[in-house]
């Protein structure tokens, strides 16, 4: 933490992340489905790792609650209104 | 310094909603719904939300415009009710008095809506009489 | 308690301490926020009680920013519950106002009130009475954790569902002062579009409420759609509170959220 090449911005992220994680639960989205990890440039392995290992996460958690919102009685598109 | 509230009603729909215009003198700088109204009780729709905007914009029309060779020309009332009476007169003695529709408004009164239905029916001899809620 | 209000505006007044108070009177039967200056006005003075305790408030700490903007040098007073006090610390903070020209002249909350609101304090520091109310728990909240994740997604989009898209939340709001709006950013929230994308829409206003919203509850009752937007900012408030440890009005210095430094 705070050796980001953008000075402070890590620390604005974990902020950032913990609180989002928090409001999602709030309204319903699993807070599992945000996720942050430090990976530099160099380290490729722990990048593939990382983003296969959330893949899994997220496919057993389902579809997200957001798309199963679309019912098919339900009017998706939206009205664009001039 | 003069700061004052004016309460007055919403001039987009028929609904009638109640605010405040917040004048800061002279210049209208915002608007905030009554909460005492009976109609609104405290709530707006965008349009209401931002009359202060569009009451004082540079855009607005301020007198009769009448068409010439495809542009606008400035003109006085008088000028521009006789033509459009003079239009009119055209319009039904070589079309028809079914070929003019007059629309009302849900923002003037009773007897207004009543003189254009008279108007309408009386004078130019048609039933196209609609308002407008179904423009 | 009026008498009390008044009794302090006219000394202020008389005093020439302050150019003006910012309140509420009545007027063509209805509570109207107004700028008191003279005297004789005062009796025409109420504190937004009108059927009900604190059913006419209106956000008079706005009304404060606009005449600072256009007169610096000048001092105001200006009617506050504990929440606006609240507000008003808050606004020092984020150099929207100065206290050296603000005169707060407070009212504490009845505990109907205060209990309505889920209000943690129902008084101000700087109040013409003592406080009548104990602070209260926000029962709202408190019901909407206990459901489940599931339950609350359901709820919460069914109500997003209903929005209008006014914008009377950010237009009410007593801590919204920004020039540039990110409600009014086309890449999140594009112009013209209805309705507006849900949940986007309320959480990007939720998020800029973190360590902001002074819960002063003005955009539930501005709600055209009743959307318990009260209930969405005090969690985040909540949030900020826990992982930061920081209330808006109450503690020192900017929220910890919303400043770049390194800690």
């Amino acid at each position: 933490m705070g050796d980001c090449h953008y000075l402070y911005g890590n620390v604005a992220t974990e902020k950032r992340i913990k609180f989002m994680k928090q409001l999602l639960e709030f309204v319903g989205i699993e807070g599992e489905r945000l996720r942050r990890k430090w990976v530099s440039s160099a380290e490729a392995p722990e990048f593939v790792e990382e983003i296969t290992d959330f893949v899994n996460t997220l496919k057993a958690l389902g579809p997200s609650p957001l798309k199963r919102e679309q019912k098919p009685d339900q009017p998706s598109a939206k009205v664009a209104v001039a | 310094m003069e700061f004052k509230t004016v309460l007055t009603v919403c001039p987009y729909c028929g609904c009638g909603c109640n605010f405040y215009l917040e004048v800061l003198d002279g210049k209208v700088i915002g608007t905030i719904p009554c909460k005492t109204s009976p109609v609104n009780e405290g709530k707006l729709c965008i349009k209401g939300w931002n009359v202060h905007e569009f009451i004082q914009d540079p855009d607005r029309l301020t007198m009769p415009l009448i068409r010439e060779n495809g542009s606008f020309r400035e003109a006085g009332w008088d000028e521009a009710l006789d033509l459009v009476a003079s239009k009119l007169k055209k319009i039904k003695e070589q079309h028809g008095p079914d070929s003019i529709g007059l629309f009302a408004s849900a923002k003037i009164t009773n007897e207004e809506n009543y003189v254009i239905q008279k108007f309408a029916r009386a004078v130019i001899g048609t039933n196209n009489v609609d308002h407008c809620a179904r423009l | 308690m009026i008498e009390k209000v008044i009794e302090r505006v006219k000394e202020l007044l008389e005093g020439g301490e302050i150019k003006g108070f910012v309140g509420l009177c009545n007027k063509n039967g209805h509570t109207a926020p107004y700028l008191f200056t003279e005297v004789a006005e005062l009796d025409h003075l109420v504190v937004g009680d009108f059927q009900n305790p604190g059913d006419a408030r209106y956000p008079l700490n706005k009304l404060l920013i606009d005449l600072y903007r256009a007169y610096p040098e000048e001092k105001f007073g200006v009617l506050v519950r504990g929440c606006d006090e609240r507000g008003l610390n808050d606004l020092y903070v984020w150099n929207q106002l100065t206290p050296k020209n603000v005169v707060a002249v407070g009212i504490p909350c009845p505990q109907e009130l205060a209990d309505a609101c889920g209000c943690p304090k129902p008084y101000p520091d700087n109040s013409v009475a003592e406080p009548i109310a104990e602070g209260a728990e926000a029962q709202d909240l408190i019901r909407m954790e206990a459901l489940g994740v599931k339950e609350r997604f359901t709820q919460w989009m069914e109500v997003f569902s209903k929005c209008i898209k006014c914008y009377g939340c950010r237009d009410i709001c007593p801590m919204c002062f920004c020039k540039e709006c990110s409600l009014e950013l086309d890449e999140l929230i594009p112009r013209g579009e209805m309705p507006p994308e849900i949940p986007i829409f309320h959480l990007v206003r939720a998020v800029h409420m973190a360590g902001r919203c002074i819960d002063c509850g003005l955009c539930n009752e501005a709600c055209p759609v009743d959307i318990p937007l009260r209930t969405l900012y005090k969690k985040v408030g909540d949030i900020v509170y826990r992982k930061f440890n920081y209330r808006p009005g109450f503690d020192k210095g900017k929220s910890p959220l919303n400043v770049l430094e390194n800690k």
